[in-house]
């Protein structure tokens, strides 16, 4: 690349900031500038771009009243004199944009939020490498680096216990999630052997029938009328063959790359996710597009909450009338081609009476993660603890099979249990899967909870005891976290600004502990009543950045209560985990609440109750 | 085929080339005419960019060729992409276009910013068979229109809100646009300013007279050349300023009598003083100096508008309009051509001078 020479005109008394920032660019790539006095005329910039024989003329100008006619001026004062043929002409300021920029005839505009990298690029005549724009990202791995260790001794015995007691006993059980979730990768693996042409047509139909008589066997009523009879599940509706046809293309036209703002500032964690749930796949598309493009590394897949409680799974593409998008391989499939290929994709299966066949679907159609909790399950989602337990179980061998990291959520503290009985709940959990060889990760919630509510440790800061949280799981085992779910949960108001604030703040403090990822709201996520807006997306992921960007690689200061709660928690962990060794059944323990109790906010779910049986 | 090219350029931005460009295309679907679009700048948007004052949408007729960035069109239910041009024209959107409207539809239009890629594009839209190339201008730019074959000027007050003012602007913008062509040999389009005299030639190290000092060196350049029959002629390509020739004519020897060829009258407006360059030719005249231009274009019609924005104390803009009839009359006393508000005559008048340019009697139209 030969040096250039460029002219750097600021058209305006006082503003030429951006252009000594430019001119510091270009002369770091080599180039040779000359900064104008500000407030020349026309005449004189295009007289000295002659006398100095420039390659490209750089303008900066605020806009004020006629400021746009005297930019145009120096277009067509440059055109007339002859320059425009081997003179690049660009033209920066805050209320430049790129149609600005046409109207007024500059080869390029470079508006709020613009690099110099940009302008040196504009110069060089070759495309930006642009800092807060990029076409791609790597792909973050939560678990990778982590032992899962239980660094002490005795406390890693009893987790080690209650997970093989746990296992042994589930697996010894089945349950109908079980069965469809077996049945249901026969489906997809009989699917894709017509596909690949190595089964004939009529083998995989009589096949399927087979399969889906096994598969309806293990359905309620409702899921059985849609398979046999094409009825229809209230608030559902199948997609037209036109509607399938143009989601085809807007996946087409939105899995090509994007350009994606990075969040991060100086630090490579935590990654950032959100989650999704239009109950439309057009809308989700768009959302993750949305969220992509703002910087958000991981999206997760939200259902409608009634799923949880039918007894099978539909097939085909369906759009849901409310909130949560419905789970089938076909929806699932498509939202996951449309998304960017860096980013991650959690497909949840923490609560309800289709988790193992979830974990096939998300597996199948592509998913990095799942969401797996049998304690937050059945005490806080309304799951029965024994059902559950069984297929929570199968849900950890099946991610482990698929090679689908999972969280583990804690979300009963919303219910009210306290932090250190959820803990316990979430590390037995982990310890199960890590002898399944799956690779969990600690969700943490990082919110105002009720408990915390009631005994204060949050009347003074929101730092104090989210932090202590962290310290506290960090000192039990060597494992991933991730808060949420979201961060600041129970923090957020109807105000946009206040929730995008809170949000960015709890980011910050996530930040500062290094977690691995966080999961954030949108502004209206807690009061939207029903669809979330794309621009209140917008608002969380833009303030986390900003508030990422403030911090950059400083940390913030717990006090030392941090520290005692943190003890706290570690003692209360120990103590209940204690006592579920006593009792000597994990899922005896979650039925007589000493993971959460009834007086604490939790109780034992109902749904599914009576349907285990041994293999 | 012929294929007649109108540049609808403004005096500055809202004095109403859009409104004129509408009219216009709706006059030629009438009468079935091919007509292609496209601008020099950006048109079409919902809002104005700067007042933020709603702007008449850019909706062309069925068969209608645009050339506009690609972005504006691709993926369009409502436009049949063409062949790009072989020269590609790039814009701070993105590359420019053909796209054929298969019904009618609603567009932006960000096309070529100069008058080489200009010609590119009106070029290309005449292959695709368009008989009349509309370019819309943008802010008070004019120096691309030098490759368009036609001209109509919208003005107004948007200019400035006091008609008489804006009369006599329109008056001097006529005045140089009437210049007489140069005739005698051929001149390169560009370069830098030339000087010829029985004593020689000289080429100066600029194309253009931007500065007092640039009018010297040309006036002594002159008497170097011009020997003792006094006479030179100096070619001057580019833009010009009424400083830079007032200190050409005062630096002039007084037996040097200096014919003036500048490249186009356009190039003499790039310098947005039209009264100011007109008035300073006129004393070059008037001192016995010639003047000529290389090349010219004809001023098919002036159009008004009486609409202005004017800047409210917050920074926001309102609209406003000054007496129509007023600024009408001031400016038809002055001007030579055909002057109308499209919006209270109608576009039948505009069209007829359009059209008897454009060649239906075989006059205006260039085989292209």
């Amino acid at each position: 690349m030969a040096a250039k020479k460029v002219l750097l005109a600021p058209l305006d008394p006082v503003h030429d900031v951006g252009l000594k920032l430019v001119k510091r660019a270009l002369e770091r790539a080599g180039h040779t500038t000359i900064l104008l006095q500000p407030d020349l005329s026309v005449d004189e910039i295009v007289q000295r771009a002659v006398e100095e024989e420039v390659h490209s003329v750089l303008v900066g100008r605020t806009l004020g009243y006629n400021v746009p006619e005297v930019l145009a001026r120096l277009v067509d004062v440059m055109e007339a004199a002859g320059l425009r043929g081997r003179v690049q002409l660009g033209v920066g300021g805050m209320a430049i944009r790129p149609e600005l920029a046409a109207e007024l005839g500059y080869d390029r505009g470079f508006g709020p939020g613009t690099s110099p990298e940009e302008a040196v690029a504009f110069v060089e005549g070759r495309a930006p490498v642009v800092a807060e724009v990029m076409s791609s990202r790597d792909k973050g791995d939560l678990t990778s680096g982590y032992s899962y260790r239980v660094h002490d001794p005795g406390l890693a015995k009893t987790l080690d216990a209650i997970a093989r007691d746990t296992i042994e006993w589930a697996t010894a059980r089945t349950s109908p999630a079980v069965e469809r979730g077996r049945i249901r990768r026969e489906l997809i693996n009989s699917a894709i052997a017509l596909g690949y042409g190595r089964m004939s047509p009529e083998d995989h139909a009589t096949l399927r029938q087979e399969l889906l008589d096994q598969y309806l066997g293990h359905c309620d009523r409702q899921i059985q009328g849609f398979y046999r009879r094409g009825e229809r599940v209230a608030r559902t509706r199948p997609l037209s063959g036109v509607e399938v046809a143009a989601l085809e293309q807007l996946v087409a036209r939105t899995s090509g790359p994007a350009q994606l703002k990075p969040l991060r500032h100086g630090r490579t964690r935590p990654l950032v996710f959100v989650q999704y749930g239009t109950g439309c796949p057009f809308m989700d598309i768009a959302h993750i597009h949305v969220a992509e493009s703002w910087g958000a590394d991981g999206v997760v897949h939200f259902d409608p909450s009634w799923a949880a409680r039918r007894e099978g799974l539909m097939e085909g593409y369906h759009t849901h009338e409310q909130d949560g998008s419905l789970l089938t391989y076909e929806n699932l499939s498509r939202t996951s081609a449309s998304r960017q290929a860096s980013t991650l994709w959690q497909v949840r299966a923490h609560r309800g009476l289709n988790t193992p066949e979830t974990v096939v679907l998300a597996a199948a159609a592509g998913a990095d993660l799942t969401k797996v909790n049998i304690a937050y399950g059945s005490l806080g989602a309304g799951t029965d603890p024994e059902r559950l337990a069984v297929d929570g179980v199968e849900c950890m061998r099946l991610s482990a099979e698929a090679g689908m990291a999972f969280d583990v959520v804690t979300n009963e503290e919303l219910c009210g249990v306290p932090a250190h009985k959820a803990f316990a709940g979430m590390l037995i959990g982990a310890a199960m899967a890590v002898r399944l060889g799956a690779r969990p990760i600690l969700q943490p919630l990082f919110c105002l909870s009720p408990d915390v509510m009631i005994n204060g440790q949050m009347d003074d800061n929101f730092v104090d005891y989210n932090a202590a949280k962290v310290m506290a799981l960090r000192r039990i085992m060597d494992a991933p976290i991730w808060p949420g779910a979201p961060i600041g949960f129970l923090t957020h108001t109807e105000d946009r600004v206040q929730s995008a604030t809170t949000t960015a703040l709890h980011a910050a403090l996530a930040s500062s502990l290094d977690v691995d990822a966080i999961s954030i709201a949108s502004t209206d996520e807690a009061y939207s009543g029903g669809a979330i807006a794309g621009g209140s997306r917008v608002d969380t992921l833009r303030a986390t950045a900003e508030a990422f960007r403030f911090f950059g690689r400083t940390t913030i200061a717990p006090s030392p209560r941090a520290e005692e709660w943190a003890a706290q928690l570690v003692e209360g962990v120990a103590n209940v985990l204690g006592a579920v060794l006593s009792r000597g059944s994990f899922v005896a323990a979650l039925y007589e609440g000493i993971l959460g109790s009834p007086e604490d906010g939790a109780y034992p779910g109902r749904a599914g109750r009576g349907t285990v049986w041994l293999r | 085929m012929t294929c007649y090219v109108l540049g609808v350029a403004g005096t500055a931005k809202n004095t109403g080339k859009t409104t004129v460009l509408r009219a216009l295309m709706a006059e030629a679907a009438t009468l079935g005419i091919a007509v292609g679009l496209t601008s020099i700048g950006y048109d079409g948007e919902d809002r104005d960019h700067v007042t933020g004052l709603p702007k008449p949408r850019v909706t062309v007729p069925a068969g209608t060729w645009v050339a506009t960035a690609e972005a504006g069109v691709r993926g369009r239910s409502e436009f049949s992409l063409a062949v790009c041009d072989a020269h590609p024209v790039l814009t701070a959107l993105g590359r420019v276009v053909a796209a054929r409207a298969d019904r009618p539809a609603r567009t932006v239009l960000a096309g070529p910013a100069t008058a080489r890629d200009l010609s590119h594009v009106t070029m290309t839209l005449a292959r695709l068979g368009a008989r009349l190339v509309l370019v819309d201008g943008a802010f008070g730019r004019l120096a691309p229109m030098t490759a368009v074959h036609g001209l109509v000027i919208a003005t107004g007050a948007a200019r400035h809100p006091e008609p008489e003012r804006v009369a006599r602007e329109t008056g001097a913008i006529c005045q140089l646009l009437a210049l007489p062509r140069w005739e005698k040999w051929a001149l390169e389009k560009s370069g830098n300013l030339q000087v010829l005299g029985p004593h020689g030639a000289v080429a100066l190290r600029y194309p253009a007279l931007l500065a007092p000092a640039w009018g010297e060196e040309l006036a002594r350049a002159a008497g170097a050349v011009a020997g003792k029959a006094g006479l030179a002629t100096a070619y001057v390509p580019g833009s010009v300023n009424s400083a830079a020739l007032s200190a050409l004519r005062r630096a002039l020897p007084a037996q040097v009598k200096l014919e003036v060829v500048f490249s186009h009258p356009l190039h003499l407006l790039a310098a947005g003083d039209p009264e100011g360059t007109a008035q300073a030719i006129a004393s070059l005249a008037q001192a016995g100096h010639g003047v000529t231009v290389r090349d010219t274009v004809p001023l098919l019609a002036i159009t008004v508008n009486p609409f202005y924005p004017a800047p409210g104390t917050g920074g926001e803009y309102r609209a406003e309009y000054v007496d129509a009839g007023h600024l009408l009359s001031a400016i038809r006393e002055i001007s030579p051509v055909l002057v109308t508000d499209v919006f209270l005559d109608g576009p039948a008048a505009l069209w007829q001078q359009v059209w008897r340019y454009a060649g239906t009697a075989g006059s205006g139209g260039r085989a292209m």
